[in-house]
């Protein structure tokens, strides 16, 4: 049994448990960038998982559905910037607001069109067809562990690299990163701050619904209360431990989906108490944040050290933006 | 300011009025003098465990013509708010389900003359006289349940996701695992504890998932809501799943063999009839099996898998059906003893033994 821990399937299992998680940090990134905190991913997600699967119910077509609750995702995003530029509603409160009224708006909805407020699924929603990707899946092992999802997986992996273009090799990407460098400067230099900072959190809003999406159409196919459960603040944790970098998000994000695979999996293989097991995507989260701090710590003091030597011979300069 | 007061002396009123209307749809039974609450510990609509009281509650409206509100509530943080409201409100009995012991435990201290009945696991150990509980024990239909699975596996590899490893929850697992390892000896019984995450199907279909891939055909969901991605893998895998708590059978047709049934609503029922007819009596109820409590979604009638199933898993059914006959048999004549891991949580008893 030992040898079966390690399978191809923990591998896939893990990558789905991410993609929610890597869409919704991604989001989360971009808005850091720009110099905005967004702590509503869990409720923007919600919100996609659950307009989603209402969607598809009512449109009849699974891709009409996610393209629906990605629109209203974005909508949910410019709302943010909204209330955030013009009436400078303090952004923890907002996203707080958001994240509790997603909540208790979805279950009251559930519950005026389908008159019950636990779970809802309805045999007519199918779910998004897996599809094997032509050349890659005829590669053994790496192509069962890289083949055979929806295009909602494979467009968390592409989105993260295209998010990594945009981000560092384009003009768009470069004005995000000054106005989360220095709100001032970048506007002193002509740069539209409002603009750049509400596309943010529009496509972050969009990336947050589509994996809600994933979680309702994509991997299952019901809606359930909460259905986000928590996996909006565990994407906050990948952006801040995957350094607001949309590759890192895509590390990371894989990183907490194969925690908790592997927790789900190793039940079967050791005689660890089950709820011992439970905790390890929690102290995954733990060890992560602590290596974050400490990594910040080193670089203050490698940068206060670098100033102090700077200092001792006499080589003080003006420090470069972006240094 | 005085807008404000204005505001609430209107909602005042609308409450009232809808209060009123709420009490008139009552009249035409007999006992409108008698009402009850049943405090939910979640919402409505999970399918099984609350669903179930819930049922129980509306039979006792229309059959015994009494009154009575069933009170959702948004998790824990509510329930002492719930039970106070509806002590306050002058019910006759509260009926809480499946709350915190130690806080349902002090409540009925406090409020000696007030009547309460938990229609569903309270772990204590003893009650005060103004609390009934009752306990349905499901060990003996979790061991039906295993015995259809342990008879139409063909992979001799059956699965289980139970919520969380508790006395509580073990009951279900190790009357299951008996069963299973009662018809099929050399079976293997995979179990997958979601740390009391009740309400995470895709947690449930991970867990369910993986059972899948190590060679298991049927799998037994114990998990609440986030059972519901246990059934939801059995569809995606071209697998099987057994349901839990209400029928479950028609969630995923075809792909749900059976559904062990836990009828909270018989309880709750129950309890309310004790408390209009005077016969209500302080301490702990045991239900089970021998009670009609507990039982599998056939003996309602349920052949959603007969219809739906494939050919070669339906052609198996009568055996398995002469099968849980025979050992339903035995058991309630008490010639056949099911571990029950509620009351044996060392698992030290001669039928729990060889479970561990």
């Amino acid at each position: 049994m030992e040898g079966d821990l390690f399978t191809v399937a923990l591998l896939s299992s893990g990558l789905r448990l991410a993609t929610p998680i890597i869409l919704a940090a991604l989001g989360g990134a971009f808005c850091a960038r720009a110099g905005v905190l967004n702590l509503a991913l869990e409720g923007k997600m919600l919100l996609g998982a659950f307009v989603a699967i209402v969607a598809t119910f009512y449109l009849g077509n699974t891709l009409a559905g996610i393209f629906v609750a990605v629109l209203l995702g974005g909508l949910l995003g410019y709302m943010f910037a909204f209330f955030y530029l013009k009436y400078e509603v303090n952004l923890i409160i907002l996203a707080l607001a958001i994240n509790l009224l997603i909540g208790e708006l979805t279950v009251y909805v559930m519950r005026v069109l389908f008159g019950n407020v636990g779970s809802w699924s309805d045999p007519s929603i199918q779910r998004l067809p897996d599809f094997e990707i032509p050349l890659l899946s005829s590669i053994p092992i790496v192509g069962d562990i890289l083949s055979g999802y929806n295009f909602i997986v494979y467009f968390s992996w592409l989105a993260c690299i295209v998010g990594y273009i945009v981000l560092f090799h384009s003009k768009f990407g470069r004005h995000i990163r000054a106005v989360g460098e220095n709100k001032q400067a970048a506007e002193t230099l002509g740069i539209n701050v409002r603009r750049v900072q509400v596309s943010a959190m529009v496509i972050a809003g969009m990336l947050c619904a589509l994996g809600g999406a994933f979680l309702s159409v994509g991997h299952l196919s019901l809606f359930t209360r909460n259905m986000s459960n928590g996996l909006g603040w565990v994407a906050v944790t990948a952006n801040i431990f995957g350094f607001q970098h949309p590759l890192g998000v895509l590390l990371t994000g894989y990183f907490f989906g194969l925690a908790e695979a592997f927790a789900v999996r190793i039940q079967n293989v050791t005689d660890l108490p089950p709820n011992l097991i439970q905790l390890l995507p929690q102290f995954a989260t733990l060890a992560a944040l602590i290596l974050v701090a400490l990594r910040e710590k080193a670089n203050l003091a490698l940068i206060r050290r670098r100033f102090r030597r700077q200092l001792a011979r006499g080589e003080m300069q003006t420090p470069v933006a972006g240094d | 300011m005085r807008r404000n007061i204005l505001l609430l002396i209107l909602a005042m009123i609308v409450a009232l009025s809808i209060a009123a209307c709420g009490g008139g749809e009552e009249e035409t039974a007999e006992n409108t003098d008698f009402s009850f609450a049943l405090v939910l510990p979640g919402a409505l609509g999970d399918r099984s465990f609350s669903d179930s009281a819930n049922r129980g509650a509306e039979r006792a409206i229309e059959e015994l013509g009494v009154s009575g509100t069933v009170i959702e509530t948004a998790g824990i943080t509510e329930h002492e708010a719930a039970m106070r409201g509806a002590i306050q409100a002058g019910n006759d009995i509260v009926l809480p389900l499946a709350l915190d012991a130690a806080l349902v435990l002090a409540l009925a201290e406090e409020f000696p003359d007030q009547k309460f009945g938990a229609p569903s696991d309270v772990f204590a150990e003893t009650l005060p006289d103004n609390f009934a509980a009752f306990q349905i024990n499901v060990h003996e239909s979790s061991f039906l349940a295993g015995l259809i699975a342990g008879s139409m596996t063909e992979t001799k590899i059956v699965g289980a996701v139970v919520g969380g490893d508790a006395p509580a929850l073990n009951q279900f697992f190790y009357g299951y695992k008996q069963g299973v390892l009662e018809v099929c000896p050399d079976c293997e019984v995979l179990v997958g504890y979601l740390g009391f995450d009740f309400e995470n199907p895709t947690l449930g279909l991970e867990t369910a998932l993986g059972q899948y891939e190590q060679g298991a055909d049927i799998v037994y969901q114990v998990a609440g809501r986030s059972g519901e991605g246990v059934l939801e893998a059995a569809a995606q895998t071209d697998n099987y799943a057994i349901g839990v708590d209400s029928n479950q059978d028609w969630i995923q047709p075809g792909h749900v063999i059976v559904s062990m049934i836990k009828r909270v609503d018989i309880a709750t029922y129950t309890l309310i009839e004790w408390a209009l007819n005077d016969t209500f009596q302080g301490g702990f109820n045991q239900l089970g099996m021998a009670d009609g409590a507990a039982g599998i979604s056939w003996d309602e009638g349920s052949t959603t898998f007969k219809d739906e199933g494939p050919a070669d898993m339906v052609d198996k059914l009568p055996d398995v059906e002469a099968t849980v006959a025979e050992y339903r048999a035995n058991i309630l004549s008490g010639d056949y003893v099911v571990c029950d891991a509620l009351v044996d949580p060392e698992m030290t008893s001669e039928a729990c033994a060889p479970l561990k």
